[in-house]
């Protein structure tokens, strides 16, 4: 395990926590979002409304995901996609062709 | 085993280094040469990754995924400012990594285009 910890892909570890955080909480119940654009002080971004509208999608409710932001569906199939991508490349190592 | 060549290959590391000796082992050096030519072609640098991962910070979010032909992801990246910046600070970390995915796959397809002839 302490082999392996080091390797294993801070990206990966990015996508599936901060999906299975959105499974988790409850849209609309103090989820702020994490927008650091607002953070710094600008008033939005074309991505705002984007972890609500997964968070929507997570809990069955397709009419709020949409309105939160269209490409909700999207963007949670795609990061699934990624997410096994990067799973199937972390166990299975590249071999050389002979 | 000479790895003068691969050494002056931009921003490339230790790791990246032994993958190509153990790769092109079994080559003589005309065909470890036209390997090099074909894989310099192929390669990205490191630092662009960066830089254009970091154009997402002040300007389009997402060239980096497009560079290393993830059109979807770089799609969405352009789309959401880059999933609202979380995106483009994560890449920005990883761009090592995620350049070294890329290379390692660019490697094995020069390789076997080599092999078949």
């Amino acid at each position: 395990m302490q082999r392996y910890l080091p390797k294993i892909n801070i990206e990966l570890i990015a996508w599936t926590t901060g999906l299975l955080y959105l499974a988790i909480i409850h849209p609309g119940e103090g989820f702020t979002g994490f927008c650091f654009f607002k953070m710094i002080g600008f008033g939005g971004c074309p991505g705002c409304g984007l972890g609500t509208s997964i968070s929507h999608l997570f809990h069955g409710e397709w009419q709020e995901s949409w309105e939160s932001h269209k490409l909700g569906v999207i963007v949670l199939v795609a990061l699934l996609w990624r997410i096994i991508q990067l799973i199937k490349l972390f166990h299975i190592p590249f071999k050389p062709v002979k | 085993m000479n790895n003068f060549h691969f050494a002056m290959l931009p921003g490339i590391d230790h790791e990246e280094i032994i993958w190509l000796e153990e790769l092109t082992k079994k080559y003589d050096e005309d065909t470890r040469q036209r390997f090099l030519v074909l894989y310099q072609t192929r390669r990205k640098d490191p630092q662009t990754i960066l830089i254009t991962c970091l154009l997402g910070l002040v300007a389009v979010a997402g060239i980096h995924r497009f560079l290393m032909d993830q059109v979807l992801m770089g799609i969405l990246y352009l789309f959401t400012g880059g999933f609202c910046l979380v995106g483009t600070i994560i890449d920005a970390m990883n761009y090592r990594k995620l350049t070294w995915e890329y290379n390692k796959q660019a490697s094995m397809d020069v390789a076997a285009m080599i092999g078949l002839r």
